[in-house]
């Protein structure tokens, strides 16, 4: 050792000491220090559920947390946001639901117009009405999608359906950037208060916030909320993908094929087809009522069409027909009402429907009778009063009339009686009038007696026959005064009284019967029956004439053939007379009705069996 | 390409909107900046073979617009300040726009441009007034946005910068 050394020993001896103490020390702690760094993690692994261990670290973690968080908070909402941003929209979708749940039954109670129709589809389809409230409410769709880098305004990528906007992007995006900046610096507020919608006609501004990108999308339509969770959704995945390249992207305007490919996602469209396919049926529903509404219409419109036309042509037929004036018309219960005045002249409405060929059945007639001056209906009455057949002979022509076919004197005389009587004719002309040159000797005859027309007479050499009806009065009355006229006999015998006119038949049986005899007074075996018969008729006329006030007479008449003498035979007409008479009286008959009588007609002589017999006239 | 946001800053009337309007081509009406306070257009500038596009802020106001509405410079990767070189009190704006900017951006990319160089007789401004800006490595431009003189250069030269960047 040097003296020098030595020297360095006896002065610093006690603090070389020291030093190298020092020395060996921070060597001992350089060593077990990265001694502890190895054996750190295994140490701390061992201990990672030693409760001391845990409880230990608990302040000095929280403490640095805290400490770090309120350094930068930016940086940790940065990377929370991506983890943050579901959790809490998941407890917040809970807390929804239980409030849409709600919104769906005040709405399922709502009455609206849109409601209804709502309501309507439901019904016709057996959806539930909050479907179908969705359905129509969230029918939307993303245009365009801009991710805009939060500070600088500039855009990282971009997504379009159908481009909107005709200016640069870059621009756009920046100016939407400056606007939110200015409604956040203008109204004040929270930094974290953005500007969240703009609307601008069916179109949608939405700009979904994240720390370090905003989306901003183009929505047309009405975009539900979900659509602002499932696009919020897309923007915390870019964030998560994309954040740390997000600066870059936006200088660099580097196209991030990536990144554009999860935008693409962001645009989302609920599709209408659902609407569609609904209204397609709702449309063929539709045209279906449309098309019955219109067979119905065209149904309805042939039937009164038919009715009407129907109409038309009944009520013009029956107003052309003389006599016949229609008043009014109409249709019910599907039959056409007809109400008017008729002529009983004029001919049944139904048979004039007939010729037509129109339902009668469908017609209902109404018709109060009047007396038709219609020049036609006046032929036909004067026709029918003056026995002319046809009345085509009258010719009207205003208030004159003209006689076509001949007249007789009287039916002339009778025509004009009539005119004389009518509102609408004043003059009359006959073309022809039969006026005999001389008047008959017949025709003088029944002049002079005043005989009804109905009386006619037939004039021979013997005398005169008057023949047809006339009143009884006149008869009784007029055959005294008037057996003989001009030298005419008259024979009053066929005259038969009008109002005996029904008796005629019973009349006509009797005087074509006759009672046979086959001896002097005995009847054939034929003749009781015939008497019994005849004796009802005789009844019959004596009491009927009687009750009529007419009585009649039976004139029993017998005769007799050639055989025998004259005087004799006489007597035996008589008494078969008798032998008749008293039959009938026995029967019954009054006997004053009851005249007995020999014919006093002759007969040649011989043997004539049918005009041994006894007949009957009867008379008053 | 490339794309960078600038902001257009000065006093009133020193000439922003018509060095603007000099140097793109118009994307929006006017209107916005009475309206909202900016009006951004954008342009695409070539330099050094390199096209870099240009989001143009241009920023109405005086100083206080950049207390008041900072978000708006938000992102910005430079700035234009003008200033009138009829008036001084405007390059007294700009001084102060650009140190409360300076206190919140660090160091953008900025240039200086004293406009209305076409009324230079009336100016009032010196290249001694400017040396503040000078000092700070903050180029200075004399432009005329009537004529249209140095604005391209001044636009070209912030751009080069931030390719820089």
């Amino acid at each position: 050792m040097s003296s020098f050394d030595q020297l360095k020993t006896l002065l610093f001896g006690p603090e070389q000491k020291r030093l190298s103490k020092i020395d060996r020390r921070v060597e001992d702690l350089e060593k077990s220090s990265s001694l502890i760094a190895e054996k750190l993690p295994g140490a701390i692994r061992e201990v990672s559920d030693d409760e001391e261990f845990l409880a230990s670290l608990d302040r000095p973690v929280t403490k640095t947390l805290h400490q770090t968080i309120r350094r930068d908070v930016n940086s940790f909402a940065e990377v929370l946001f991506p983890v943050m941003g579901p959790a809490i929209r998941r407890a917040v979708a809970d807390a929804m639901k239980n409030l849409v749940q709600r919104i769906n039954v005040v709405l399922e109670q709502r009455f609206s117009v849109r409601g209804m129709k709502w309501r309507l589809e439901s019904w016709r389809t057996g959806i539930p009405v909050s479907q179908i409230i969705l359905q129509n409410t969230m029918l939307f769709s993303v245009q365009e999608v801009f991710l805009i880098h939060r500070e600088s305004g500039i855009v990282i990528g971009q997504a379009v359906r159908n481009p909107v906007t005709a200016l640069d992007e870059d621009a756009v995006s920046s100016m939407l950037t400056a606007i939110q900046s200015f409604i956040q610096d203008s109204f004040g507020g929270d930094r974290n208060e953005v500007l969240r919608s703009a609307e601008l006609g069916d179109q949608t501004l939405w700009v979904i916030n994240g720390p370090a990108a905003l989306l901003a999308c183009v929505i047309v339509g009405s975009p539900p909320r979900e659509l602002r969770d499932q696009l919020m959704e897309q923007l915390e995945s870019l964030h998560g993908r994309f954040a740390t390249r997000f600066e870059q992207i936006a200088l660099h305007k580097m196209q991030d094929e990536e990144l554009n490919r999860t935008l693409e996602l962001s645009l989302l469209e609920q599709s209408q087809e659902t609407e569609k396919a609904a209204s397609w049926i709702s449309r063929g529903f539709w045209l279906v009522a449309a098309l019955v509404l219109l067979l119905a219409l065209i149904w309805w419109g042939l039937r009164v069409s038919e009715r009407r036309q129907m109409q038309q042509t009944v009520v013009e037929l029956l107003n052309r027909q003389p006599g016949v004036v229609v008043g009014q018309s109409g249709w019910q219960d599907g039959i056409l009402q007809v109400q008017g005045l008729k002529d009983p002249l004029s001919p049944p409405a139904a048979a004039l429907l007939q010729q037509q060929n129109l339902d009668p059945s469908r017609v209902a007639t109404e018709f109060k009778p009047y007396y038709s001056l219609e020049p036609e209906m006046l032929a036909r009455r004067l026709a029918l009063h003056s026995g002319l057949a046809n009345a085509a002979a009258f010719q009207i022509q205003g208030n004159a009339l003209r006689v076509t076919a001949p007249v007789t004197e009287v039916q002339a005389n009778r025509i004009t009686e009539l005119i004389r009587i009518n509102p609408v004719l004043e003059s009359v002309s006959f073309e022809t009038v039969l006026r005999p040159d001389v008047p008959s000797l017949g025709d003088r005859i029944l002049d002079r007696m005043n005989a009804p027309d109905s009386v006619s007479l037939a004039v021979n050499d013997g005398g005169g026959t008057l023949s047809g009806t006339a009143p009884y009065q006149w008869i009784v009355g007029s055959r005294g005064e008037y057996a003989e006229v001009e030298g005419v006999r008259l024979d009053w015998r066929r005259l038969w009284p009008d109002e005996l006119e029904n008796l005629l038949p019973e009349v006509t049986r009797l005087h074509e019967t006759d009672i046979l005899f086959s001896g002097d007074l005995t009847l054939t075996p034929e003749a009781p029956a015939t008497l019994e018969r005849l004796a009802e008729d005789v009844e019959y006329i004596v009491e009927e004439s009687k009750r009529r006030s007419a009585p009649l007479a039976i004139r029993i008449i017998g005769a007799t053939d050639g055989i025998g003498s004259l005087t004799y035979n006489q007597q035996l007409r008589m008494r078969r007379a008798r032998l008749v008479r008293d039959e009938l009286i026995a029967a019954g008959i009054d006997p004053d009705a009851l005249l007995a009588e020999g014919s006093s007609v002759q007969v040649p002589s011989g043997e004539q069996p049918e005009l041994r017999r006894v007949s009957f006239q009867v008379g008053y | 390409m490339q794309v960078r946001k600038v902001c257009l800053l000065g006093n009133f009337y020193v000439g922003k909107t018509s060095l603007v309007r000099r140097f793109v081509h118009a994307q929006f009406d006017e209107k916005y900046q009475t309206t909202v306070g900016v009006k951004i257009d954008t342009r695409v500038v070539e330099v050094d073979d390199q096209a870099i596009k240009l989001v143009i802020w241009d920023i109405q106001g005086s100083e206080d617009v950049v207390l008041e509405h900072s978000s708006y410079l938000k992102g910005a990767a430079g700035f234009l300040v003008v200033a009138d070189g009829t008036r001084p009190a405007t390059l007294e704006a700009a001084d102060q726009i650009y140190r409360k900017m300076a206190e919140q951006n660090n160091r953008v990319p900025t240039v200086l441009l004293i406009n209305k160089a076409d009324l230079e007789d009336e100016w009032r401004i010196s290249d001694q007034d400017t040396e503040t800006f000078t000092s700070r490595q903050i180029p200075v431009f004399h432009t005329s946005a009537l004529k249209g003189s140095n604005v391209e250069l001044a636009f070209t030269t912030l751009t080069r910068q931030l390719l820089d960047k």
